[in-house]
This record gives C-alpha cells, structure tokens and sequence, in this order.
C-alpha cells in the first residue's frame, strides 16, 4: 500500500483520500490544500490486498442474480492504463484469478440450473455477443467468417436506429446452453483479442470491450407463466492516460 | 509497460488510437455528467438544493426545451451502451487506480468520474411479464369481481337514497310535531273567523236573490250552524299539532283560494247585477213618463207639443220605425191610444198599448200585421 492513497472505512459507504503529493500540479488541487488530501466516498473501496472473490460477491453478485428476475445490468471498469481494468474483468493467470466475466457466468448457469431442477417447466434462452470498440468502429470478436487476422480487414458492426432501438448489423449472437459454452466462446473471444495485437502487448487496453450475455426466460410462478428478458454487459473500458506523460522518459516510475 | 509505451506513442498510429481513446472516455464522462445533472433535477424539484460541484466543465449538461439532452450519439462507445447507462439497466463501475505518486493525477481524474457516476439514480423495473393467457384469466376473474361489487353497490346506493327519503320525511314530522304556540293558535282562528264570516257572507250574498221562504229559512239554519261551529273550530285548533296544521294548510290552500276569489266575483257580479236593474227602471219609467205626455197631448189635439214624434214624413217614418203613438178610433168612436212601430226592414206593423195603460185588456190590443202596401 502506497502511503499516498489512504481507505478510510465508513459504515456503509467508503471513503477514499487522495493525499496530495507536495509536487503536484496546483490547479488540480487548489480547493483542497488546506486538508492536504482529497476525499472521495463510493459504495464500497477495495485495497490492493482484495481479491478477484470479494470484489465479484460485493460488485456483481446480487445483479447477477437480479438478472434472473428480469433486471438488465452493467459493469463498466474503468480507469488509467495499467491499473488492473482487463485483470478485474477478464482474469489474471489462474483459476482463482479469474474475473468478472467468467464469474458471472458461472454464477447465471449455475442459478438456472437449481431453477430447472426446482421447476421442470422453466426455459430460458442465453445468448452471448462479444465486441470491440477500437478507435471509434465497433468489430465482432466472435465472427465466425474472419479470415484475416488484420485488424482493420475485418467486417465492423454497424449501428443502425430502428423504431425499436439501436440494431446491430454483422453482429453475431450465439446461443448457449452451458457453462461450458458461454467460457469457450469468452476465451474465443479473448484470444482474438489478444492474437490480433501481438504486435504490441498493451492494445488490450487500447480499445473497449463489451461482452453481453442476453437472457430470455419463461417460468411459472403462482400459477401463472412469467416471461423475464434481461441483459448483463461486462465492459472493459481503454485506458486513460495524458499523452505528454506517455512520452516522457524521464519519468522515474516508468519502469514495468 | 510504461516504456513499451513510449516506444509505441513515437507511432503516428499509436497517437491516433489514444486520441480516439480520450475522445470517447471523455463522450462517456459527458454522457455521466448530463445524467447526473437530470438526477440532481428531478431531486431539486422534490427535495433540498444539490452542492455545486466546482471541477465540472462548464455546460457539460446542456439542457434543452423540455429536459435534460444526453449526448449519447457523440461516440460509438455511449450509442452502444445506450440503455445500460441512462436506461433500465442496473450499472456499476469498476474504478481501477495505481497507487502511485506519478499518477496522482489520473487517479484523482479517476476518482472524480466514479464519483459523478455515484449520483445518477435511474429508476429501473424488472423486464418480465406474465403470459397473455394468464393475464387473461385474472383480468377476467377481477373484472368479474369489480362487476359483483359494482351490482352490491348500486343496491346499497338504491337501498340508502330510499332509507334517506324515508328518513328525511320523519326528521320533517319530528321537527313540526308538536303543539302550536300562542301566536300560532291566535292566527289559526283569526284564520277560522274569516273563514266562517266567508261562508256566512256567501250565504247571505246569495240570499239577496229572491227565493222561496222555505229556501230562506234553509240559508237562516246554515247561518245559526256556522255560528256554532266557530267554538268547536277553536277547540280542534288548540289541540291541533303542528304537523296536522301544516299538512292541512297545504291540503287546504287550493280551496280557501278559491273560495276567496269566487266570494269577490260573486260580490261584483250581484253589484253588476243591480245596477243594470236599476237603470233600466230608470229607462222604462222615463219612456212611460214621455208617452203619457205624448198621449195627453194627442188627446187634447196639441200634435206640435208632441216629444216622441215629429210630423215631416222622413221624420214619421224615423219615428214609427222607432215606436209611435197613434190613436185608434173604433167603429163606436171609442178612442184607443197604441204605440205603433214598424219593423226595420217595413214589413211588418205592431202595436201594442201604452206602457203605463197596465196590462193588455185583450188579445186585440197588441199584434203584429204584414204590411205590403208600403213602398220600401
């Protein structure tokens, strides 16, 4: 832990302090020299000892399972380069490392199934798209008829407006049945994504990814049969950072 | 990896691509900002004021004519995620911060964006709903029932307005039964008195006409039961209730209206009645005067003095068509004195004697005749 950046626990909301380096730029902190730090409060703040777990069970969990019930939902990580926004979302190395995205899977199949076997009658239907947005056009990561492994050769998505909302044109939505299925298209995906930016190893946070897990189901519940359709987006936004500090060399920090 | 960047950010590629990044993360923080500031809206509108935020761009969330305009199309980034931001969607933000001096900045940025993202509230519900069949059974069951209890209600309505009539009417009759106060009962027989005095006064106003005796002493006799009756009046009158009055009163108001009204006209025709008889006395009693003159003077032979007639033939035949008196001398030379008058249109002839001569000795002395003779 960094002496710079200090959790101060609340009771039910968090409290960070940004304590202001002597060095900084005085038009950014000009309101808040007086306290020497700058306090922010969030729902919850988790410190660099947290763990892939924790951070899914407080972030995500209970919209998860709002899904079931029809509530549409999203998580956005967002953040500067290199701060951890891809590990948070998509994983680190090893099973316990893995993020939101594989949980959250995890989470929705395994709840459909107890509610199968709970009642025989329920259907659902998963559907799951995976897209990039890189440098303001919008690719399929799990389109099928790519051939070439160039970027820019690839067929984008177009956005169009219909009557009903926005229509995605060239996208394609797959239909799963299991766990299994929806983590082999999220790899699939993954992979494209890191396979077409070999050439430099960074660009997984030069563009933002969406991965949408589309669900339509139709249970019984006293007695009468109830049609639920929800959403769940996971996005992975790019990172931010200010170009003048990209190219300064000198920086003391700059080391990997 | 900072270095890798470096190296990457001398390419012209590399700079387009983050300018494109920044571009939409900061489309994205507008959109935020535009949310928020409707959130902090709709809360000014119900509850306190909302602290100004002092780092915010300035008309980062423009408002347009009818409400807050989110520039949701500015990056394909926010037209993507559309309902996930401002929609009915459920939407967290993961922030990731270094926790590094040399970042500060960029950590402090960081933090500002999740805060903004703290205050937009959406109100969201669930996209689920129940079958049509099902939906249609229980419409029908509960439009049924609503049905059910609509009928219950329109009996109790029509039971109630009854009940309420009813007791209306007795709240009336309670608060009128009772017994007349003095004032009441003094008028109550100043009313009886006048009445009786009409009955009387319509008795005696017809007993002006002649009639027969047994039909005065009829009048005499409903005279002496009207007298009677006044105490017997009185006495219903002062144990009378004030419900019965007031129910006669109405019962009775037609009636004693009328009565009033017929005792005037009655009063003015008998009035009307009289004086016709009086003057046409008068009349009859000037016409004998004039013709007693009128034959005195014809029997003395003063024919110039005569005042019903005149002696020029327009003038005698103007004076016979109104009625004459002539002479007549029978074949013994008795002299009948007649008012002869001939008929408008001169074809017939009557007589009759004077009018003060009394009554027709015979048949003879009065008569009507054809005449053809005359010239017309």
């Amino acid at each position: 832990m960094c002496p710079d950046i200090r959790l101060a626990d609340g009771s039910s909301r968090s409290i960070i302090d940004l304590v202001i380096p002597p060095d900084a730029d005085p038009g950014l902190v000009h309101n808040n020299s007086a306290t020497g730090k700058l306090r922010y409060e969030f729902d919850h703040v988790f410190d660099a000892n947290a763990t892939q777990e924790e951070l899914y069970n407080m972030v995500a969990k209970e919209k998860i399972l709002g899904v079931l019930e029809g509530f549409s939902c999203t998580v956005f990580a967002y953040g500067q380069t290199g701060s951890g926004k891809t590990h948070t979302i998509f994983g680190g190395e090893n099973y316990a490392e893995r993020g939101l995205i594989p949980r959250t899977l995890g989470t929705l199949f395994t709840e459909l199934r107890l509610k199968k076997s709970r009642t025989p009658a329920f259907t659902y239907k998963c559907q799951i798209s995976f897209t990039e947005i890189y440098k303001e056009v919008v690719y399929d990561l799990l389109d099928p008829n790519r051939t070439s492994t160039v970027r820019e050769e690839w067929t984008p998505v177009q956005l169009l407006d219909s009557a009903n909302g926005l229509v995605l044109k060239n996208l394609n939505v797959f239909d799963v049945e299991n766990e299994e299925q929806a983590l082999q298209l999220f790899f699939m995906g993954n992979n494209c994504r890191l396979t077409t930016s070999t050439a430099m190893n960074a660009v997984s946070s030069r563009s933002h990814a969406i991965f949408t897990v589309l669900l339509e189901s139709e249970g019984i519940k006293t007695d009468q049969t109830i049609y639920t359709s929800s959403k769940v987006n996971l996005v992975d936004l790019a990172g931010s950072e200010r170009m003048y500090k990209v190219r300064c060399p000198e920086s003391p920090s700059c080391a990997p | 990896v900072l270095i890798w960047y470096v190296q990457m950010s001398n390419t012209k590629g590399m700079i387009k691509e983050a300018k494109s990044i920044n571009l939409s993360l900061h489309f994205l923080e507008q959109v935020i900002i535009s949310l928020r500031d409707q959130t902090l809206h709709a809360k000014q509108a119900s509850g306190p004021p909302p602290s100004p935020h002092p780092g915010d761009p300035i008309g980062s969330g423009s408002r347009s004519g009818r409400g807050f305009f989110v520039p949701y199309r500015n990056s394909v980034l926010t037209n993507m995620l559309r309902d996930s931001l401002g929609g009915n969607c459920r939407s967290c933000f993961v922030l990731a911060i270094t926790p590094e001096t040399v970042h500060f900045e960029e950590s402090v940025a960081t933090c500002r964006f999740g805060q903004r993202c703290g205050e937009v509230k959406v109100e969201i519900t669930a996209n689920s709903e129940v079958g049509l069949s099902d939906q249609l059974k229980e419409l029908t069951s509960k439009v049924r029932g609503l049905e059910k209890q609509l009928t219950g209600i329109e009996d109790d309505r029509r039971r109630l307005s009854v009940e309420l009539t009813k007791e209306r009417e007795l709240r009336i009759r309670q608060t009128q039964s009772r017994a007349l106060t003095a004032q009441e009962q003094v008028a109550c027989k100043a009313c009886v008195q006048e009445l009786l005095a009409v009955a009387k006064e319509s008795i005696l106003i017809t007993s002006t006409s002649t009639g027969t005796p047994a039909e005065a002493e009829g009048r005499a006799k409903a005279q002496e039961i009207i007298e009677a009756s006044q105490d017997k009046l009185f006495e219903t009158v002062e144990a009378m209730d004030k419900s019965v009055l007031v129910e006669l009163s109405t019962a009775l108001g037609g009636l004693v209206q009328s009565m009033f009204i017929d005792r005037e006209t009655t009063k003015a025709r008998i009035a009307a009645e009289e004086k016709q008889r009086r003057q046409a006395a008068e009349e009859a009693q000037a016409l004998a005067n004039r013709e007693k003159r009128d034959a005195d003077q014809i029997l003395s032979g003063n024919f110039n003095q005569l005042e019903s007639s005149a002696i020029l033939p327009e003038v005698l035949k103007q004076m016979v068509l109104k009625g004459a008196i002539f002479i007549k001398y029978s074949r013994l030379g008795m002299k009948d004195v007649r008012n002869i008058s001939i008929s408008e249109d001169l074809a017939h002839m009557t007589w009759r004697p004077l009018v003060s001569s009394g009554k027709a000795k015979s048949e003879k002395e009065s008569g009507s005749h054809p005449l053809q003779f005359f010239d017309r």
